[in-house]
This record gives structure tokens, C-alpha cells and sequence, in this order.
């Protein structure tokens, strides 16, 4: 079955944008929530956020301002954000329109729908208080893209692609949270009891940034701590949004795509790969405590195998 | 319905003194026994799904929404079957006259040599490829897909508006339409014998694969991209057909051949069916600047290693000046009388007609030959004399650039209109699409009805407030024998319940009715046929009652259940819409009112493919 290279790497990048989507709605409402019982202490809350998407520059350019209300309309509406939910959204649909003679019409509505109702709106959505709604409709919009995905596309090359592009971004987007979250004060447990639950609470904002919160209290029973949220996070085997199991199904994905070109891009293997070895042979203390891999190298290889799809198959003659 | 149809125009629905016409009774009915406020309803069901379906087209030099969906009235135009075999005819005669003309002009001339018409006419043309004289195109097939426009004057006689040989667009919109009002209004097709239209992708595929160089050849569909004005309808028609939608980027020349990149390496591509105009298929051909083609295509093609549909150059046979010739080249090629007839066109390249335009300046309409989409018009009576001068001092330049032609009144059709919720007469046009292939000449039955929605206006074009209509062919010439109703109607008590069942999976698909109440698809066929059961013995018993009404509340009954699950289809997308207000995009501003003539419905919307090639085009959105 034949896939031309530019379909690909729309498939690709859909997977990625539609994940893209999730996981910024999922971060900011779950921190927008977070923050409404946290007076005064909004900086350690947003300022990872604003981080770990392209810093805070240009909000501060257009807003004037760096405040919960500038940051949420920034992450949720704003198409000046690259980032944002709204961008996102768009250039996921822009790439499924690109695709409409190949992909299910039922995929396309769905994704068509979603950017009727989320890529027109503005701050006027935080003056009713819509920002969970909104959050939750891209929330939603992005598993029931997946769960169409799921149960009408045929598994051929494209819907590989397809794959390795959601968790591609999904293993990049979780090494990007803990990585601010290690880089800042949360690193180490405070002493102080009263800063100590307001640390607590921000690592239960990771947990459930990630849908991560439930999964972690029924397997680790000792409570709140940066080292096993850490560990749950990147090494866990069986949660689905964990660095590892994000990179053993990007792994699986390309294997999948390699099936129809046997040996034709020796380096995709063996890129991905090292990557599933290293996370699932590294001790969490290898990483958080020994940089052996550092969260950045983790991130490097990802970007890596991301480029090294590029070249095999988006750009080749 | 009803409203004063008048004299001025020719009515498709009504007669000058108010009568339906036979064809249209059977609609005219269903429409007044749905009330106008059921029959508004389903109307925005329509536009929904469309909005959702994102069936859709571009409008250039608007940076936020920039796709629309094409206004659409639900009001079908009906043509009865006598009336379409007479166009039919016309058309296949005119298509394969205008073939003829393409091959011998690109090779021979002889109706140059014979005199028949100007060769300057033909090699002065800005649409003649001398790049592709002498091409043995595969099968001496050059317009693959032609998209005629007619329109009917004030007596309803069927004329010519124009020829669109290159690559006309609009045929996805038929389609599409006509899914959606059998979604929609399933109760008005009931019994009406209203012949389909959804083999064109088949019926097209067939064409494009019959010129293929190789046995088996792989099809593609080449579009400018997502960007242009057409691309639902690119992606549509691939899709349809099973085929790849590719853009100039994903093909290149190698070897004497044309492949396509794919993942899996280079593929051997055999037949384009190319949604580009001539100018920007091959920058080492035709422009340098395009970066929307293929280097090196025409020479593929020239090899005879390539088919392009329609084939290059078939632009000069709808250049307008050429187009006065057509009634002429269907008696020199084929020896027949033309059955279609041309609006009557002055040249002014010829200088008799050329003096008669410049002194009736004022009555006629004005076109430049090569121009589209109403550009470089001239509309006589609705200029001043300061612009008809003006207009005339480049007439006298460059005679050969213009044509003139009297002003034609469109016929009129019923059209609701949701501000004022009543019926009222707009102008409207016809483009049918004809396919020619090896064996023979396909026309899906009907065609786009495009209609000018804005009072008064014979614009049809969407930038102009215009939309499109349904339209029906139908197998006889009305009224319609409620045949297939009536035994169910009538069928007597024993068999009551075969026929209900018959009714319902056959009839109405496969959604299950139940008494007026919506229920989901999921449910069991059992309860489906319980139902129907229920309903059949009910039938029975009711033999002694009035049974016209009693079928009728149930057809009805049957049918609203259908419009609830596609109204519940469509649930998710509106139940968002309506819970967080304001998330529309919101209603985009009209462009300001303009008036003119049906002249302007030529190349129009439905050429964007033609008219909107660059990229970097951000000319006002026609399409």
C-alpha cells in the first residue's frame, strides 16, 4: 500500500498536534486550579508552564503582563502561541485537511468540529469562568480523535505514523515537565512543614498534569515524593503516559513502518532503540541524581529519532 | 409556496398564471404539507452538517475563517425527463464537436483550411499551446470533463453561456447536495422517480483510467493544495475514487517517466487528472515562476509516457470569441443541426460586428475574451456613459480581446428565504458535467444548479451572495404516479406486514422507525421489525379508516424518525455550540450589493482552480 511521504508526515505531525493539544489543556486547567487556592504563590506554579512552552517573552510583549489570566488565555486561546491549544488544534486540522481523501470522514469531523469550537475563542471564555469547559472540550476532543483513530483506521504505514508522532510528542512532553520541575525549588523536599504540603500540592499538579495522580497512589503507596513521582513518570512499565512506555510504543511504531522497507533506514532502529534500552535498564537515581542519562540527553534522543524519521522518510527523493 | 411569478422571466416552477407545472406537483406538495417552520428546521440542519463536514470553499485575502460553506437552498430544481434527453443530446453532440475541433486544430487545421472559421481567431488565442501541436494525445481524447454552462432565456429555451474545457469544478457540490437532502427531506424523493447521480466518481475513474499508456495504470488527482478555492472538491473526488490526491511537490520526472514519492520510494504515475491550469503544470514548459507543477511533465507527455486529463490546450476551444463558432463546428464536424443554441455573440474581431457593438454599446454586455470570473466586463445598460466610453476606447484597440452579447433575463425558481420565511422567485443557472471517454459520453443526470440568492440579483457567483440548489432529473414528465406508495398504502391486510417491513429496511435504510420516536441505530433489528409488525397489524385494522391520511402520518412518522438520528448525528458539534456561546466564528460580512447580468455567472466561483493558481494570490475571493 503505498504512502506518499508527504501524507506521512501530515499523519505524523496530527499525531503529534492532537497530543499537543491534550497535554497543554490537561496542564492548564490542572494548574489554573491549582493556583485559585494558592494566593500569592502563582510564580512557581506558572513560570514551568510558560517554560517548557517557548518561555515568556513574547506573552509578556503582547500581554504586558504575566499573570494567571495573561497565561491561561496565552496557553488556551492565543494563536500567536505556537503552543497554545487553539495553535495546535488548528495545524492539526490543517494537516487532517491536507488528508481528507485519506482518512475516515468521521476523523476529519471530528477534528473539523473541534476547531469550529475551540479556535475562535478569546479571554471572554475566562470572564464566565469557561476555562475548565474549555480545557476539558480539547480534553476530550483529543481522546475521541485517538478513540476514532482507534476503531476505523486501518493499521497500515499511515496509521504508524500516525502513532509515532502522538507518542513521540507524549514521551517529550512528559521529560519537559519534570524537567522544570527538577531544574526548579521542588527538586528536594523543604523542611518547613507549611512549605512542605504547599510542595506536595505542586507535585500532585505533575501527577495529575499527566492524568498521573490516581495511577501513582494506587501503585506507590509511600506517599508524596519528587524521587518516586519521578520514577513513576519516566521508567513506570505499564502507565501509558510514562517516558518509557511513550518510548517503547514509538519504538514498536517504527518497527511497525520498518516492516514495509526491511533495512532500508538502519539508523531509525537503532535509534529508538537505545532510547527503550536506556529507559528501561536506567535506575531512577541514574538519571535524577547521576545525569546518567540526564533528563536533556533523554530529550536529545527523542529529538533525535524525531529527525532521524524526517530524513528516512519525509525528505527523501 | 406560492408567490407572482410574473412575465419578465421564465418561471421553472410555475406557469405565467400561477399554475405548478406538472414536474414540480409532487415537491410543491411535500414542501406545503411540511409547514414552513419544519421546513426552516431541517434547513439548519443542513447548513450545520455542511459546517461540519467542512464542505467548504476558500475565500482568498481573509486571514481568519477563510473557508465558507456555499449557501445552499433546499428547494430542488426539477427537470423533466422529455426536457433532459433534449440537453442531453445538445451536450454529447457539442462535446464531441468541440473534441473534433481540439484534435484537428493541434494537428491538420483543416476547418482553418476550409474556411469555416479565422485561423487568426484560433492561433491569436492566449489558450492556444503550440507546445502540444502534434501530441497524439491517448485515445484522441482531449475534454475528459467538461462543465457547461446553460441558462434558460425568457420562453425557457436552453442556451450556451459557455464551455468550460479546462478544468471545471463544482460537480462535488452536486454530490454532496444530494446526499444531504436525502438525509434531510427523504419524504420528498419518496415516489418522485428522481434519477441518481452518485456513479460520476466511478463513471470518472473509468474515463481517466481507459487513457492510461499502461495497462493498469495508476491514477492520481494533481490540486494546487489545500489553499486553493477547490480543494474539498480535489480531496473529494480522490477519495471517491480510491485514488492518491497529490500536489506538485509529491511528483517528479526521472527517466522519461513521472513518479510520485512515497515512503516506500519512487512510483510510476500514468494518468493526471490535474486540477491546474496549463500555465502552471510544468515550469520548464509553460511559467517559469510555478511552483505548483512538475518539471519536465510536457515532455513526459509529449512522449506519450503520461496522460493528462483534460489535455493541454483545450482552453483555446472555450476562448469566447471561439465560442461563437461552436454551432459551426457541429455542422462541419458531425453534420448536424445544433440542438443547444449559443447566446448571440458580436466579435469584435469582425468588423461588421464590431461596428454594431460600438453603436449599441449601451444594450449589450460587454466581455473580454480572455477574462473570467466577471472581470473585464462591460454591462451596458447599467453603465454610464463616462465607463462605456472609457470601456470602448480599449474595445477599438484590441477588437479581437472582446465580444459582445444582448442581455439575457435567467429563469427563475422558488427559493426560501430565511429572513422573511416565505418562498420568492432568484435567478438561476445549470452547469451539468459530461464525461467523454473511449466509449462513449457519460452526463450524470442534472447537474450544479447554482442560484442567485441575493433579491433581484443574476449573479449566481458565492462571492455574490449566490448558493445552489439540488437538482433533479427525473424518469418521466410529471406529474408523479405515487406508485410505489400507493401499495403500500392499499396492500391489503394479510400482507400487511411484509410490506411494512419491505418499507422500513428498504425504504428508509437503516434507521428504525418507531411512531415519530428517535431511537438510537444500535437497537436490534428484532425490535425494528416488532415494530413494524405493530404498524402492519395496525394497518390492517384500520382498512375501514381514511387511508391516504393514515399513510401519510405514517410516511411522516417514519420519516421524522430518520431526520432525528441524523439530527442526532450532528448532535455533539451543536449541543458544544450551543452550551459555550459565542464559539462561532462569527457570520462573515456581505460584500457590499452589486448589481448585474447573467453574464457574469461564467467562470465564476467554480473556476477557482483556473482562476486562483498562484499561491500567493490574494486577488478578492472569487470562487
Amino acid at each position: 500500500m503505498l504512502l506518499l511521504s508527504r501524507l506521512a508526515e501530515n499523519l505524523f505531525w496530527i499525531g503529534r498536534y492532537v497530543e499537543r493539544a491534550e497535554n497543554t489543556a490537561r496542564l492548564l486547567n490542572v494548574n489554573y486550579y491549582a493556583t485559585l487556592e494558592m494566593a500569592g504563590r502563582a510564580r512557581e506554579y506558572w513560570m514551568p508552564l510558560l517554560e517548557l512552552t517557548g518561555g515568556d517573552a513574547d506573552l509578556r510583549a503582547k500581554y504586558g503582563r504575566v499573570d494567571a489570566r495573561s497565561i491561561s488565555a496565552w496557553l488556551a486561546f492565543d494563536r500567536d502561541n505556537p503552543a497554545s491549544i487553539a495553535t495546535s488544534v488548528a495545524r492539526a486540522r490543517e494537516n487532517a485537511r491536507g488528508l481528507r481523501d485519506r482518512i475516515p470522514s468521521e476523523m476529519w469531523e471530528a477534528l473539523n468540529r473541534t476547531y469550529l469550537n475551540l479556535c475562535f475563542e478569546n479571554e471572554s471564555v475566562l470572564d464566565r469562568d469557561g476555562l475548565f469547559e474549555y480545557c476539558a472540550a480539547a480534553r476530550d476532543a483529543s481522546q475521541f480523535f485517538f478513540g476514532i483513530a482507534f476503531a476505523t483506521l486501518p493499521r497500515d504505514e499511515g496509521w504508524s505514523f500516525m502513532r509515532a508522532g502522538q507518542m513521540l510528542e507524549r514521551g517529550d512532553n512528559t521529560l519537559r515537565v519534570l524537567q522544570s520541575r527538577y531544574r526548579g525549588i521542588d527538586a528536594r523536599p523543604v523542611e518547613d512543614p507549611g512549605q512542605r504540603a504547599m510542595q506536595d500540592q505542586r507535585w500532585v499538579s505533575v501527577l495529575k498534569g499527566a492524568s498521573a495522580y490516581e495511577a501513582y497512589r494506587k501503585r506507590i503507596h509511600s506517599g508524596i515524593d519528587p524521587q518516586t513521582i519521578g520514577d513513576f513518570l519516566l521508567l513506570d512499565e505499564f502507565f501509558p503516559r510514562s517516558v518509557r512506555y511513550s518510548a517503547e510504543n514509538l519504538e514498536a511504531a517504527l518497527m511497525q513502518i520498518e516492516r514495509h522497507h526491511p533495512g532500508a533506514h538502519p539508523e531509525i532502529p537503532r535509534l529508538s532503540r537505545w532510547l527503550v534500552a536506556r529507559l528501561q535498564y536506567a535506575r531512577v537515581a541514574d538519571i535524577l541524581d547521576e545525569d546518567n542519562p540526564s533528563l536533556e540527553e533523554l530529550l536529545g534522543d527523542f529529538n533525535r529519532v524525531g529527525a532521524a524519521i524526517n530524513a528516512a522518510y519525509f525528505q527523501q527523493e | 409556496m406560492k408567490y407572482e411569478p410574473g412575465d419578465r422571466f421564465f418561471d421553472e416552477m410555475f406557469t405565467p398564471d400561477g399554475q405548478v407545472r406538472p414536474h414540480y406537483q409532487g415537491v410543491e406538495e411535500y414542501i406545503s404539507d411540511l409547514g414552513v417552520a419544519e421546513f426552516e428546521r431541517r434547513h439548519r440542519l443542513l447548513d450545520l452538517a455542511f459546517r461540519n463536514q467542512g464542505i467548504t470553499f476558500t475565500v482568498y485575502g481573509d486571514s481568519q475563517g477563510t473557508e465558507r460553506t456555499f449557501p445552499f437552498d433546499p428547494v430542488p430544481r426539477i427537470i423533466p425527463a422529455s426536457e433532459w434527453s433534449h440537453v442531453e443530446a445538445g451536450l454529447t453532440q457539442r462535446v464531441k464537436a468541440l473534441n473534433a475541433f481540439l484534435r484537428d486544430i493541434y494537428s491538420d487545421a483543416q476547418i482553418l483550411g476550409d474556411g469555416v472559421m479565422p485561423a487568426e481567431l484560433v492561433y491569436t488565442s492566449a489558450h492556444f499551446r503550440r507546445e502540444v501541436h502534434g501530441v497524439q494525445v491517448p485515445q484522441g481524447i482531449y475534454t475528459h470533463i467538461v462543465g457547461t454552462d446553460l441558462i434558460r432565456n425568457e420562453q425557457g429555451e436552453y442556451l450556451v453561456l459557455e464551455d468550460n474545457l479546462r478544468s471545471p469544478s463544482g460537480v462535488s457540490y452536486l454530490l454532496a447536495n444530494r446526499q444531504a437532502m436525502t438525509r434531510i427531506y427523504p419524504g420528498m424523493f419518496e415516489a418522485q422517480g428522481v434519477r441518481p447521480v452518485q456513479h460520476y466518481a466511478t463513471a470518472l475513474l473509468e474515463v481517466l483510467q481507459s487513457v492510461s499508456p499502461r495497462d493498469n495504470g495508476t491514477v492520481v488527482v494533481l490540486t494546487p493544495g489545500m489553499y486553493n478555492s477547490a480543494y474539498f472538491e480535489h480531496a473529494y473526488l480522490a477519495q471517491q475514487m480510491g485514488v492518491e490526491l497529490v500536489e506538485g511537490r509529491d511528483l517528479f520526472v526521472d527517466a522519461g517517466r513521472v513518479w510520485m514519492r512515497s515512503t516506500g520510494g519512487r512510483k510510476q504515475v500514468d494518468v493526471i487528472y490535474r486540477r491546474i491550469d496549463d500555465d502552471f503544470l510544468d515550469p520548464l514548459a509553460f511559467r517559469r515562476d510555478s511552483s505548483l507543477g512538475v518539471a519536465g511533465l510536457v515532455e513526459v507527455y509529449r512522449q506519450g509516457r503520461v496522460a493528462i486529463a483534460n489535455a493541454i490546450g483545450t482552453g483555446v476551444a472555450d476562448d469566447k470569441a471561439v465560442y461563437a463558432y461552436v454551432p459551426d463546428m457541429i455542422r462541419y464536424y458531425l453534420n448536424e443541426t445544433p440542438l443547444l443554441n449559443n447566446v448571440p455573440t458580436y466579435l469584435g474581431w469582425n468588423a461588421d460586428h464590431l461596428e454594431y457593438m460600438l453603436a449599441n454599446a449601451g444594450d449589450l454586455v460587454f466581455k473580454a475574451v480572455g477574462e473570467a470570473g466577471g472581470y473585464g466586463m462591460l454591462i451596458g445598460p447599467y453603465a454610464t456613459r463616462d465607463e462605456i466610453d472609457a470601456y470602448l476606447v480599449k474595445v477599438r484597440l484590441e477588437p479581437r480581446e472582446f465580444i459582445a452579447q444582448p442581455v439575457v433575463g435567467l429563469s427563475r425558481h422558488p427559493t426560501f428565504y430565511p429572513d422573511a420565511s416565505q418562498f420568492e422567485g432568484a435567478h438561476i443557472d445549470l452547469r451539468p458535467y459530461v464525461l467523454y471517454g473511449t466509449k462513449d459520453v457519460t452526463i450524470v443526470p442534472g447537474g450544479l444548479t447554482r442560484v442567485a440568492l441575493r433579491r433581484g440579483s443574476l449573479v449566481v457567483n458565492s462571492s455574490q451572495g449566490g448558493g445552489s440548489k439540488d437538482t433533479w432529473v427525473l424518469d418521466h414528465d410529471g406529474p408523479a404516479t405515487p406508485q410505489g406508495m400507493s401499495q403500500i398504502m392499499h396492500g391489503d391486510g394479510q400482507n400487511a406486514q411484509n410490506q411494512a417491513q419491505s418499507q422500513f429496511q428498504g425504504g428508509f435504510g437503516a434507521v428504525p422507525v418507531g411512531g415519530g420516536q428517535s431511537q438510537s441505530q444500535s437497537q436490534s433489528q428484532g425490535q425494528v421489525q416488532g415494530q413494524a409488525q405493530g404498524l402492519g397489524q395496525a394497518q390492517g385494522q384500520s382498512q375501514s379508516q381514511s387511508q391516504p391520511s393514515f399513510s401519510q402520518a405514517r410516511v411522516r412518522a417514519a420519516e421524522d424518525a430518520q431526520i432525528e438520528a441524523y439530527g442526532q448525528s450532528q448532535h455533539q458539534g451543536q449541543s458544544q455550540t450551543q452550551t459555550s456561546e459565542g464559539t462561532l466564528p462569527p457570520p462573515e460580512p456581505q460584500s457590499p450589493e452589486r448589481h448585474s447580468y447573467q453574464q457574469e455567472l461564467e467562470k465564476d466561483q467554480l473556476d477557482g482552480d483556473e482562476l486562483n493558481q498562484n499561491e500567493a494570490q490574494t486577488k478578492e475571493g472569487e470562487r
